[in-house]
């Protein structure tokens, strides 16, 4: 067959298939049947993907987030299965080694969608036969039609049968376009061809490969590069530098003064590190403890922001110096030793952070902005230690922000494969006797976590009481009010799984469903 | 032939042909109060969709440069300009009902009649944009 009209054919299906298998559900088991469909049509129209490993490698990604999404339904899995599959069909269609770059070109399939789906279709291409074209019907019924109008309603003015009539006519045209949006929708309709744009965006390969060719000319290498004074001048960021520097930026000893420049910068950073450093040796890593009167989520929110921004701007200066010629300048020891030395540094300060969140963690408690700072930490780590790769080994930005993607991803992945509403949950619950209970935040977890927090009942009620005395003297004492909270969301929960079908089957709705339904709250409700 | 005559060219028909339609929809259902409410709009709606021209007019300029043969351009165009009106009903609906879509909403008929306009428009409109087409050639 026609592989141009079979992509249509399969984008076609794709979209009937959104709009059977998710209207009016839940990402749930569903997601296994439009992914199935979708993968095995992707590479049925791209068989040659399969032989390169990075779409390999993110397959296997993607099937982890499927499974999750299966398993623990979490918005977090969700989000990282969109990712994954939009990925996998950039690296199946285009030449990347960069998820930067084949996000680019999904991109570019999303936005191109319309005409990727409309270019395999054949128009006729017969010369118009003069007088019989669309074009020209339409033009030469807009004025009769206009004409119509306005005598037609002088003619329904004037007689009555004939207004009988046409309001026979009006009433049964009203009831055909009442029973039409009846069975489509204009939701559903949307929903059809969010599907069309949805299976397009995936299989159909834009014919702009802008972000393929532009990574075909990157590599991992650094090389020595000669540029003309004009050539520089041309880059608004050197005009800049000139204006600051003078003759220094642009003279024969540019590269030299360049090096002198980027020590002292980095030894006075370094200092000045240096101090912060055995600041927070002293008070945070030796002599730490919780000022009374003094709240634990002062220090950390008034610290650990500033310092996150410390450390990506101390990349971005690493990443200044070490752009371009600077690699290969014969006397550069000493900047790269206080380079490293400064990544070091950073890498310590990234710990100290760690620190006042693990401190603030055992004092209130695990919550996601908390969470939150473990991933970005992590994540800096790994980018602190590809910058001293790269400047070790005379790496590219390229190869930095490469790495540092795939390692986004990786982390993702991991990330899906905990049901992260569920251990919050846990952890707070089980250190109730140390950590101070934030039972309004506990209750707005997803219900997964709903029947650890049924088992924790009492937990719940004694917070409640903990917390009377320092409420308003006026308001009424209420023992039951988180529980009746409780109560709510779990009538709540079993409501919406009611109009829910098998299609959204999911194992944390099953788990949740069935711990209600041995509580024989499903058959009280009903 | 340029990208701003063709785009005021689309606007304008799409205009009309919404207005022409709605009245045709009101006539027979005895409106005839509405279909001089249709005419009213019709003025007021060229004085109030006027820097929608100024999102139309990129659009078209996009769409000469697309590597794709002209249906597909065309396809390209007339779907995120559809995409265009879609999203300006929703906003509208959002103020004035506090939903993307309120159902047996008047404003239905409106998108269904503005969106029809579209592809009249777009259709009448398809041999203009193919010399424009021809006489651009992307590089």
């Amino acid at each position: 067959m026609n592989k141009d009209l079979v992509k249509i054919i399969l984008v076609t299906t794709g979209a009937v298939l959104f709009n059977l298998v998710f209207w009016k559900e839940k990402l749930a088991i569903n997601t296994v049947l439009f992914d199935a469909f979708l993968l095995s049509a992707l590479f049925y129209l791209y068989p040659n993907a399969r032989q390169h490993a990075s779409v390999n490698w993110l397959l296997l990604g993607h099937l982890v987030c499927l499974a999750m999404v299966v398993v623990h339904n979490t918005d977090l899995s969700k989000i990282a299965f969109f990712i994954t599959l939009l990925l996998v069909a950039g690296f199946a269609e285009y030449a990347h080694r960069s998820v930067w770059f084949a996000g680019g070109s999904v991109l570019m399939n999303i936005v191109m969608v319309a005409a990727s789906f409309a270019e395999p279709i054949r128009f006729s291409k017969r010369p118009a036969v003069k007088g019989k074209g669309i074009s020209r019907m339409i033009r030469f019924a807009v004025f009769p039609l206009i004409l119509l109008v306005v005598f037609f309603c002088i003619y329904r003015v004037a007689n009555s049968v004939f207004s009988a009539i046409a309001g026979q006519i009006g009433v049964q045209l009203e009831l055909f376009f009442r029973y039409f949006f009846d069975f489509f929708s204009w939701q559903r309709l949307l929903f059809l061809l969010l599907g069309l744009l949805f299976s397009g965006s995936i299989l159909l390969k834009s014919k702009l490969d802008y972000f393929s060719v532009r990574e075909a000319r990157l590599n991992d290498r650094l090389q020595r590069s000669r540029k003309t004074l004009t050539q520089k001048r041309s880059n608004a960021f050197f005009q800049f530098v000139e204006l600051i520097m003078g003759k220094m930026a642009s003279g024969m000893m540019a590269l030299k003064n360049e090096n002198t420049t980027g020590i002292i910068s980095l030894i006075l950073l370094n200092v000045l590190l240096l101090v912060v450093n055995a600041i927070d040796l002293n008070f945070l890593w030796l002599h730490f403890s919780y000022k009374i009167g003094q709240p634990v989520y002062k220090m950390v929110h008034e610290g650990t922001e500033l310092l996150i921004v410390s450390i990506v701007l101390a990349m971005a200066i690493l990443l200044f110096f070490f752009k371009g010629n600077l690699n290969f300048y014969k006397r550069n020891k000493w900047l790269k030793v206080g380079a490293y030395a400064w990544i070091i540094q950073n890498a310590m300060l990234v710990s100290s952070v760690f620190l006042r969140d693990y401190y603030y963690i055992l004092k209130h408690g695990l919550a996601y902005k908390r969470i939150g700072v473990l991933f970005f930490l992590l994540m800096v780590l790994v980018g602190l230690f590809t910058v001293f790769v790269k400047i070790w080994n005379r790496k590219t930005n390229y190869f930095l922000f490469r790495v540092n993607a795939w390692a986004g991803i990786v982390v993702l992945v991991l990330a899906t494969t905990i049901h992260w509403d569920e251990f919050i949950a846990g952890y707070n619950l089980k250190r109730q006797n140390t950590v101070e209970l934030d039972v309004e935040f506990l209750l707005s977890l997803s219900d997964k976590a709903l029947p650890l927090l049924d088992t924790n009942i009492t937990a719940l009620q004694q917070r409640e009481r903990q917390l009377k005395p320092a409420s308003d003297a006026e308001m009424p004492a209420c023992d039951t009010c988180f529980i009746e909270q409780l109560k709510q969301r779990e009538k709540q929960f079993v409501i919406k799984q009611e109009q829910y079908s098998w299609l959204s089957w999911n194992y944390a709705d099953a788990y949740t469903k069935k711990y209600f339904q041995r509580k024989k709250l499903v058959a009280v409700t009903k | 032939m340029t990208s701003v005559s063709i785009a005021v060219k689309i606007w304008a028909k799409t205009l009309m042909m919404s207005a022409t339609l709605l009245s045709i929809g009101f006539t027979f259902a005895e409106e005839f109060f509405a279909v001089f409410i249709c005419m009213i709009v019709l003025i007021g709606g060229f004085i109030v969709t006027l820097p929608l021209l100024m999102l139309i007019t990129p659009l078209v300029k996009a769409s000469v440069w697309l590597p794709y043969e002209v249906p597909a351009k065309i396809a390209w165009l007339t779907f995120w300009l559809a995409l265009l009106i879609l999203l300006l009903y929703v906003w509208i609906s959002m103020l004035l009902h506090g939903a993307a879509f309120e159902e047996d909403s008047l404003l239905n008929l409106i998108l269904a009649a503005t969106l029809a306009g579209l592809l009249f428009a777009v259709i009448t409109t398809r041999k203009s944009l193919k010399k424009l087409y021809s006489e651009t050639l992307p590089s």
